[in-house]
């Protein structure tokens, strides 16, 4: 038969069961748990907003968009990259660059 | 051992020869010249700056294992990030590889720059494509079952499988990775060795008879600047690259997320279209598919695979290196299976297996016949009665099988406890038109410039348009031939882009396009300003 023990590690008022000792601890180490405990309520609240975000992914997740030129089949996300590619060399080229002194 | 005595130690010697090409203030330098001044040249540090970011995604999500993204917010964010990294990586160093183009930069014993840089771009689409295959969802199913054909016409897919996931994963998160890592630092070892290309001679007409020494017309390419000079930061300049990147890609990731279409299972192919199912499993009976007569590296199929020239064949050159026996692989051996406990199973695949070779094309002929007006009650084929031998039966029950995700693991079974290949399952699906039909929603076929387009609505391998750009047009469009032949001629402009400093017609064209005229426009201006 099996024999029911609750072990006492202290006499009278401050007695505490073996589970207790397990899940009290000191105040610094509550103050840790209290800010772990904090930390990932951030990263929980970072992740469910994350999903959040579907609304807007699902812009790219939904049904795809395709420009036709004849023969020529496109994503728009893929001309998008393309144009801006074009777009940011150009403006590389162009846009005055800032100067530092200049030492002879 | 006095400082002038020349070392007599390997070491000594390695030590004597790197320090004294590169030494750290040459390495690490705080100067540069002063006709460095374009937005231009933020392009190598961008690149750079992307793939310190693809890189740390990449070590995040190895740290998780391949599944992680797919079950977990944040795997899914960090996987978005790895994503839009890439994205800014080929962006960036397409635009990098313009400008040096423009600006003629493999001049003055720079052209092994420019060919290390080459290769780069090149590494870079290859370790692009392994990750790409190892999503494990739709898009890399797809992928791997398209891109087989190329490889293998190029003899490569003998070695390289790219329908192994675990091969295609291992490539991509160490192999790759490091030999891309290791030629960008070299490119970047390069470029310090060698100091920044100056810019071409100015305009004879326009150079004042009296030259700036700051600013020499001509300054010679293979020789040290010493013309003006300005400060520079190369450390605050990537730190300050780094987090620009960071900020954009995590961004990126977290307003627009990352592709992740479902995998199709051939359980949900057997359930969706049962008679599609039905038509592909007894054409791999009968030895009748695509893969059945694929040819090398797949069979021994006389004549199949296909030719670059003539009969000329890297395929056949490469061999069988991966055997199949469609009939072995996709239909008895998964049957035999429930043969065990089923009598009347086990009976009908002992009466195949007696049966001679023209019997059993009778039996799966009039059997693809009759497919043709299945019909299905309770999930069970109904077709016209006729001469099909124990072929009715056995495709009934792998039908079930299939449907049941049996043939899912019957196909992935290899006789050890882990599974990471996945080719059977794959040629299989690819043998079908299902598979096909769900591609061709998304605009991922090959006729539909599909090597450059992802899932949904997401940017894709916008580098692949030249590749993909010669399967839409003559001949290719109908060659039996055509991933061969484009793969060889692909092969040949890689190899030109790699050369272009050699390449008589192509390397003269940045003088006369004048793009540089742009980049160094105020340094033209100092030159035809003249001394005083």
């Amino acid at each position: 038969m099996r024999r029911s023990v609750s072990y006492k590690f202290r006499s009278g008022k401050g007695a505490r069961s073996a589970t207790e000792m397990r899940v009290r601890r000191k105040p610094s180490d509550r103050r840790l748990n209290r800010l772990l405990r904090a930390r990932f309520s951030i990263l929980r609240t970072s992740a469910s907003g994350l999903y959040g975000f579907g609304a807007i992914a699902s812009i790219l997740g939904g049904r795809p968009h395709y420009i036709h030129f004849g023969w020529f089949l496109v994503s728009v996300a893929n001309l998008v990259v393309i144009v801006l590619m074009i777009v940011v060399f150009v403006l590389a080229l162009v846009l005055p660059f800032p100067h530092g002194r200049e030492k002879r | 051992m006095s400082a002038r005595e020349a070392p007599s130690t390997w070491t000594g010697r390695v030590r004597r020869t790197v320090f004294g090409a590169l030494p750290p203030e040459k390495l690490l330098a705080e100067e540069q010249p002063a006709y460095v001044a374009s937005w231009v040249y933020v392009f190598g540090v961008l690149t750079i700056a992307s793939l310190v970011a693809v890189v740390g995604s990449g070590i995040v999500l190895v740290i998780f294992g391949p599944t992680w993204w797919h079950v977990s917010g944040i795997g899914r964010f960090v996987n978005s990030i790895h994503l839009w990294s890439a994205e800014a990586f080929f962006f960036f160093m397409a635009i990098h590889l313009w400008t040096k183009f423009f600006m003629a930069a493999w001049r003055g014993r720079r052209a092994l720059t420019w060919m290390i840089g080459a290769i780069c771009f090149l590494a870079a689409i290859a370790t692009a494509f392994t990750g790409y295959l190892s999503q494990q969802n739709f898009d890399s199913q797809w992928i791997s079952t398209q891109a087989k054909d190329g490889l293998n016409a190029s003899g490569v897919g003998s070695v390289f499988n790219v329908l192994n996931t675990g091969q295609m994963l291992l490539w991509h998160v160490l192999l790759l990775p490091l030999v891309l890592i290791l030629l960008v630092a070299l490119h970047v070892l390069l470029v310090r060795l060698r100091g920044v290309v100056p810019p071409l001679p100015a305009d004879r007409r326009r150079t004042p008879a009296k030259e700036d020494p700051a600013y020499p017309s001509a300054p010679d390419p293979a020789i040290e600047w010493k013309g003006a000079k300005r400060r520079y930061d190369l450390i605050k300049e990537l730190v300050a690259a780094v987090g620009a990147i960071m900020l954009v890609v995590v961004i990126l990731g977290a307003v627009f997320s990352s592709p992740d279409e479902k995998p199709v299972t051939i359980a949900q192919w057997a359930k969706v279209e049962p008679a599609d199912f039905l038509t592909t499993a007894t054409a791999e009976l009968a030895g009748a598919s695509d893969s059945a007569t694929y040819g090398p590296p797949y069979t021994h199929t006389p004549g199949a695979g296909q030719n670059i020239l003539d009969s000329f064949s890297l395929a056949r050159l490469a061999g069988v290196r991966i055997p199949l026996d469609t009939a072995k692989a996709f239909v008895l051996r998964p049957l035999g299976i429930p043969g065990k406990s089923d009598p009347a199973l086990a009976a009908a695949l002992a009466r195949y297996r007696s049966a001679s070779p023209s019997q059993r094309r009778l039996w799966t002929d009039n059997y693809t016949k009759a497919l043709e007006r299945v019909s299905f009650s309770a999930g069970a084929p109904v077709v016209a009665s006729g001469n099909y031998g124990p072929v009715a039966l056995m495709m009934r029950d792998l039908l079930g099988q299939a449907q049941s995700g049996g043939l899912d693991g019957a196909l992935l079974a290899n006789g050890r406890f882990y599974q990471t290949d996945y080719t059977k399952p794959l040629l299989l699906l690819s043998d079908g038109s299902y598979l096909t039909e769900l591609a061709q929603r998304q605009n991922l076929l090959g006729s539909q410039w599909g090597m450059m387009n992802e899932t949904g609505n997401y940017p894709g391998q916008a580098w692949l348009w030249l590749y993909t750009f010669w399967y839409q047009v003559p001949p290719f469009t109908t060659s039996d031939n055509a991933d061969a032949q484009i793969w060889a001629i692909m092969a040949v402009l890689s190899l030109a882009l790699v050369l272009v400093p050699f390449l008589p017609l192509i390397r003269s064209l940045p003088r006369r396009l004048r793009v540089y005229r742009l980049v160094w426009r105020d340094y033209y201006r100092r030159v035809e300003r003249g001394a005083g």
